[in-house]
């Protein structure tokens, strides 16, 4: 299937750490409104390759391009522009620790968007309840809350103005069973209604089935990037055993056949 | 009009009236579609309304909220609302935003000035009281493991204690000479201006020798050792906490007392006594400078006059307070730092206590100290 206009592209991607190659002659599309996941093993650079289309790591070679624009090379003024479209969900959740939950999730409304104060004093709690939180959550620090909920807290707050990308960086990690199940149903009513785009590092094999339209695996530096069905059939020592292993047939035991 | 711009414009259609919502409806054009729903609703209708969102193309949560509580405050106003060419994505959105509906606005129970004031100074009393108890217990706890080292001595983390004399005591002897040097000159300077009305300019080495050794050596550098160190050790501290460091040590079975605190309180303990004395030297020599330049003293003269003026007595009672300035400033800072909780703020609110708290310790135990030397008659 031929899609034009990617909303991100990334093409030859370097990048390095001393000596350390992470990512060698990359090439990734991701195309508006699919759901996208990233998967590899520890330390092959996932969250590094979120960092790079983010513009937090540095690129040593190649461009990516975030809705037709060079994120690491933006004036501020057009990165500010270009940061108004995406919300990102950091894997510790990177609340703002001086600020309550609500003034948290209020942040970008009213400093980003000029939302008034009464507005985005509403759209604050009804993000909240978007991620299963409490009313009484809204008046806690974030030093207050439990890991899954500092995980919910940081996503309402990536919600905040709706923006078209969604970054999420090991979004179920943390999360019981069923509030792993209802945060999944919450991102796809979002793809579906707002033709929302997500970008997820995850390792959630049932996330994956449910949620991802492709996934790029990343292995030796390069992304191997397709549907599911596709990498199933990938005979990489590691996609193979990634999939096929034990946890991989009980969560993916469906599509198996 | 822009028309990106939200807006709900009024078609006549025979007897009916249909109201079409146009535009963007999203967070970026929050302000105004807040605005155009208000005064919407300031307006008369007939009963029967009919929305038509056929033009509604770009919206998102924001939008559909705000265009969701305009219809709810119709509907309370007894009006009957009727929705046509809504998509299914709008649909989806605000049934899901129906069950989201933000609670009503809790109130709060007005209370006098001179309540709130008087709680604030019942808080205020408290959390000063319970401080002074966990200082104490603190002090407690540092007090019990130093003897239980000193009973096991395989316990003594000789490496960790030297590492750290180097990082809190040599890396310290620059700014600690220069501020020295300042003081000295500024001392010989002002006390040589007083003394030369009674003709007795030459006591201004007794001044200058006596006071640096006595207590300005002394107190400036225990006052910058509580700023540099002092506040070094809570800040990282307060993030171990914060890393659950800490929790990691004790379920490691080790105690965090002996692993991190004591090094850095006996490391300051057995520092402070060699900075001080780098501090008296490096006054003196300040102090000798400006004697030597103004009053036309020759360099052996002034050493010869200070081993005059100055009794061994005292260098010993500047040396003596060291190590329990050192002791202060490594105890409040390591108690500072453990009771971090969990904000980047309150590594903030610790730090600046360490230091405030540190040289509040340092001047009060110095008065206390002159006034014990001066009764026991040194």
């Amino acid at each position: 299937m031929i899609r034009p206009d990617p909303i991100i592209s990334i093409h030859g991607l370097v990048t390095q750490f001393g000596d350390q190659v992470i990512h060698d002659n990359l090439d990734l599309d991701i195309f508006r409104g699919e759901i996208f996941g990233i998967v590899g093993g520890s330390g092959a650079g996932k969250s590094v390759l979120m960092g790079a289309i983010l513009g937090l790591v540095p690129l040593k070679h190649g461009i990516i391009r975030v809705l037709g624009k060079q994120a690491g090379t933006l004036e501020k003024i057009m990165k500010q522009h270009l940061q108004a479209h995406w919300g990102v969900l950091f894997q510790g959740g990177a609340l703002f620790s001086s600020l309550t939950v609500g003034e948290n999730i209020q942040l970008p409304m009213k400093d980003m968007e000029d939302m008034p104060k009464d507005l985005a004093r509403e759209m604050a709690f009804i993000k909240l309840k978007m991620v299963g939180l409490e009313e009484g959550d809204f008046f806690k620090y974030p030093s207050e809350l439990s890991g899954g909920m500092v995980k919910r807290a940081a996503l309402a707050r990536a919600l905040a103005v709706d923006p078209e990308i969604l970054f999420l960086d090991e979004p179920t990690a943390g999360l019981d069973p069923i509030s792993a199940a209802a945060f999944d149903d919450l991102i796809l009513t979002l793809r579906d209604n707002l033709n929302l785009t997500v970008v997820m590092v995850t390792h959630d094999l049932d996330s994956i089935k449910r949620l991802c339209d492709r996934v790029a695996v990343l292995v030796d530096k390069h992304a191997v990037v397709g549907t599911l069905d596709f990498l199933l059939k990938n005979d990489h020592p590691w996609i193979h055993e990634y999939f096929h292993g034990i946890r991989g047939q009980a969560a993916l035991a469906g599509l198996m056949e | 009009m822009p028309t990106h711009s939200p807006r709900i414009e009024k078609f006549s259609q025979k007897e009916m009236v249909i109201f079409k919502p146009q535009g963007l409806w999203v967070a970026k054009t929050a302000r105004e579609a807040d605005f155009v729903c208000a005064n919407f609703l300031l307006k008369d209708f007939p009963n029967h309304l009919v929305f038509d969102l056929a033009d509604l193309q770009t919206f998102d949560t924001t939008g559909i909220w705000l265009l969701h509580r305009t219809f709810q405050a119709l509907k309370q106003k007894g009006h009957h609302i009727e929705l046509q060419n809504e998509n299914e994505a709008f649909l989806t959105l605000s049934s899901r935003l129906e069950t989201y509906q933000p609670s009503p606005e809790k109130t709060y129970r007005q209370v006098s000035i001179l309540e709130e004031k008087l709680v604030e100074l019942g808080k205020a009393s408290v959390s000063i009281a319970l401080l002074t108890r966990d200082l104490i217990i603190f002090l407690g706890q540092v007090t019990v493991t130093l003897f239980f080292i000193f009973l096991h001595p395989k316990r003594f983390r000789f490496t960790s204690i030297v590492a750290h004399m180097e990082r809190f005591g040599v890396n310290a002897v620059p700014i600690i000479i220069v501020m020295s040097i300042a003081l000295g000159l500024v001392l010989a300077y002002q006390g040589e201006e007083q003394l030369r009305r009674f003709g007795a300019e030459i006591y201004t080495i007794n001044l200058v020798s006596i006071s640096v050794l006595r207590e300005v050596g002394i107190l400036i550098t225990a006052i910058l050792i509580a700023g540099r160190t002092g506040s070094s050790i809570t800040a990282q501290l307060g993030i171990m906490k914060i890393n659950q460091e800490i929790d990691a040590l004790n379920t490691l079975g080790l105690s965090p007392m002996e692993v991190l605190i004591i090094p850095r309180v006996l490391a300051l303990i057995f520092i402070m006594p060699l900075l001080a004395f780098v501090s008296d030297i490096a006054g003196l020599i300040g102090g000798g400078i400006m004697v030597i330049f103004s009053l036309d003293v020759s360099p052996q003269l002034y050493i010869h006059r200070v081993g005059e003026a100055v009794t061994m007595g005292s260098f010993w009672v500047g040396m003596l307070k060291a190590p329990f300035f050192g002791a202060i400033i490594g105890i409040v800072s390591c108690f500072e730092g453990m009771r971090v909780e969990g904000t980047a703020e309150s590594v903030g609110i610790g730090t600046t206590r360490s230091v405030v708290e540190g040289i509040f310790f340092v001047t009060l135990a110095d008065a206390l100290l002159s006034i014990f030397f001066s009764k026991v008659g040194i």
